[in-house]
């Protein structure tokens, strides 16, 4: 089949044969278990490398079109379903940091326990998901991706989470699938509006996006429902609530993938079908949303100074950053929308690295509450560093990622001119400074002062798998502070099309 | 006022009280080179900074400062640090009751400037008491209680909902039976009723 010679395919593919691999072994070879599992997630980081150097090539040599490595393969004729291939620069710098993610998911779930075998093909199951997601431009695929990569959350969270773990896995799926409902609503009417009258229906995006044929007055219904079904899982402001108990609950891996690239779907659902399909109602709407979403930001932010435990905290400053991303898609220009990829890179790399070492904290100290903990530093110094490094990330220092992409966004949005979209960039950059308070608290409170259990004293520092698996993502973290501009230069080429599309449904400007 | 307080550090330090000296091991010690050479080093250097002609070197629109030595401006300014010096002298250079007491006729602005005219008390107030408690707790209350609450009230909604209509499907025929009768009857009440009227 000719569909096998895209390089696309195969990011399905590995994650399915290691599936595979890991069903054949048994819970009591563990050794075995690991084996397979990095040798999937290995494979997948050669693939995603391997892509972007195909990708560098690609344009390199010129090639200016929306989508490269595009393939086509009929599924289901009556509904023209295709398995549709192809990526953009925003679609690979995704596939690298969900590659990242997964590998050093894998090394942060290395003891795992009870029922290995499970946990790690359930894990494989949602990196195929998302992995698919990416990879594809067709609707009806996205979404199937889409929902392979909620569904097996539940399992993940209700079996092998921690605290209340029925109750928050139960949340979580049930409020992404109430916005997978309205996401499905949104992808049907967009089908039956995909192409004039008389033409055949598609569900590839880049022919609805080029016949531009949704009637204004349906862009009104359709808008709302997709921006808000991906938005739910963006995490935004009131949707947003599945994630801090989720989290919380979650065993590590699973945070991380969660908060690392999970939440990026709904960031680059947004971008990739709400808005590129249906620009004028991106237009007429977009101000509703950016209420929404620069309120988010704020909010989330401000709710993570009180909290006390590590991973309400983090999930709460996810809300605060994912806001930040949907405020920056919407600003619709070329500078922010960069800066909006820059920081789903950027939060998460950095928010898997924070998951990684709570889970690593905790495992150790049993306990996640910051009053019952204090001088970690002297005790384990290599995960105190990592933390220290994690926060300064996410409060913006320069040479981490943070500061690359926050400085992006708040830049492009401060290129609107007129008053409502200057006073809520401003509103925005607050958020920074109220970063910089709820990180240096738990980083005071946790890593400096006093032991608070003397039983911590006797904790060891983190073990070589875990050391790998933080080490990946701090250097990736300081990859994209250092060298923003190899990434701005693979993704903002992907924008000229949206912005195209954005411009030619403005009224006269 | 710089020569003043400069000098009443100095004087504080250096003269005002001799410590007994108990214990040889915590006596005051000359530092280390590594720490002296620095200090000399820069106190050299401070000596003969005012010598250096930045006024050649610093200028806003390229051209020259011109610069001369006004003797009335020097000499006062001079006169005024003499001053400063001299009344650190006075006050400081011995223990006396004469800064305590003077402390004591202006508590009020003695104590403002102790307290650096409660600009970090401000800050702390702003902070904590304001957008910590003010802010962040109604927020993360909100949160919790409002929206989340907003949730868990469609779900447990749903729930006894779900709940209630449990009944409708109790698998017994006979009550399967009593309520199709009832309709009947209801719907056959409500034609007769539309026919005769």
């Amino acid at each position: 089949m000719e569909i096998f010679n895209n390089i696309l395919i195969y990011f399905v593919i590995v994650p399915l044969l290691t599936l595979g691999g890991l069903a054949l072994c048994s819970n009591r070879g563990i050794k075995a278990l690991r084996t397979v599992a990095v040798v999937g997630a290995s494979a997948l980081m050669v693939l995603a490398v391997w892509l972007v150097s195909i990708f560098l090539q690609t344009r390199g040599a010129g090639d200016t079109s929306e989508m490269i490595l595009r393939s086509d393969v009929l599924w289901y004729a009556p509904f023209n379903v295709h398995l549709a291939l192809g990526v953009d620069g925003v679609s690979v710098v995704m596939i690298l940091l969900s590659a990242f993610i997964v590998f050093a998911g894998v090394f942060a779930s290395w003891k795992m326990n009870p029922m290995p075998r499970q946990f790690f093909m359930w894990f494989f199951l949602l990196s195929t998901g998302v992995f698919g997601f990416f990879i594809s431009i067709d609707l009806f695929t996205m979404f199937m991706f889409y929902e392979v990569a909620l569904i097996p959350m539940y399992l993940l969270i209700g079996v092998w989470g921690s605290g209340n773990k029925n109750y928050s896995a139960m949340k979580l799926t049930l409020m992404l699938m109430g916005g997978s409902a309205f996401l499905m609503l949104g992808l049907i009417g967009i089908y039956f509006h995909s192409a004039p009258e008389g033409q055949p229906l598609t569900m590839n995006i880049l022919d609805i996006a080029h016949n531009n044929a949704i009637p204004h007055s349906w862009q009104y219904v359709l808008f709302p429902l997709t921006f808000v079904g991906f938005g739910v899982l963006g995490a935004m402001f009131p949707f947003h609530t599945w994630s801090p108990d989720g989290h919380a609950s979650a065993p590590t891996a699973v945070s991380m993938l969660h908060a690392g690239v999970l939440m990026k779907l709904g960031g680059y659902g947004c971008f990739r079908i709400a808005i590129y399909l249906m620009p004028f109602a991106a237009n007429e709407l977009a101000w509703i949303f950016l209420l929404l979403t620069g309120f988010s930001i704020v909010y989330g932010a401000l709710s993570a100074c009180v909290q006390t435990d590590l991973k309400y905290i983090n999930a709460y400053s996810s809300v605060s950053h994912c806001g930040m991303v949907l405020f920056a898609i919407l600003m619709f220009n070329t500078t922010a929308m960069t800066g909006a990829v820059l920081q789903m890179l950027s939060h998460g790399l950095m928010t898997a690295l924070f998951f990684a070492l709570i889970g690593m904290i905790y495992g150790r100290t049993h306990t996640r509450d910051i009053r019952d903990m204090g001088g970690m530093m002297h005790i384990m110094p290599y995960l105190g560093v990592g933390y220290v490094i994690a926060g300064l990330a996410s409060l913006g220092l320069p040479g981490l990622s943070g500061f690359a992409a926050e400085m992006t966004i708040f830049f492009g949005s401060f290129q609107h001119t007129d008053l409502f979209h200057r006073v809520l960039t401003i509103m925005a950059t607050t958020s920074i400074v109220v970063t910089a308070v709820y990180i240096l608290r738990v980083v005071a409170k946790l890593l400096f002062g006093e032991v608070q259990d003397e039983h911590h004293r006797s904790l060891t520092d983190a073990s070589w798998e875990e050391r790998l698996s933080t080490a990946t993502l701090i250097l990736a973290v300081a990859a994209i502070g250092c060298f923003p501009n190899f990434f701005i230069n693979i993704i903002s080429s992907s924008f000229a099309p949206v912005v195209k599309a954005l411009q030619a449904a403005l009224p006269v400007l | 006022m710089t020569a003043f307080y400069m000098f009443r550090i100095y004087y504080l330090i250096f003269w005002w009280k001799k410590h007994e000296v108990h214990d040889a091991h915590h006596a005051p010690k000359d530092q280390p080179w590594t720490m002296t050479l620095p200090l000399i080093i820069l106190a050299a250097i401070s000596c003969v900074a005012g010598f250096v002609p930045f006024h050649d070197m610093v200028t806003w629109d390229g051209k020259e400062l011109h610069t001369a030595l006004d003797l009335k401006v020097a000499g006062t300014s001079v006169l005024i640090a003499l001053v400063g010096i001299g009344l650190a002298t006075v006050m400081y250079l011995k223990e006396n009751p004469l800064p305590e007491r003077m402390a004591n006729s202006m508590r009020g602005l003695w104590t403002a400037s102790y307290k650096r005219f409660y600009m970090d008390e401000l800050y702390q107030f702003i902070t904590h008491k304001v957008i910590f408690q003010g802010l962040c707790v109604p927020i993360a209350w909100f949160d919790r209680h409002i929206i989340d609450g907003f949730m868990n009230l469609l779900a447990d909604a749903t729930n006894s909902l779900s709940f209630g209509i449990r009944r409708l499907q109790s698998g017994s025929i006979q009550a399967y039976v009593y309520v199709y009768l009832l309709g009947a009857l209801l719907l056959a009440a409500i034609t007769m009723i539309c026919v005769i009227f």
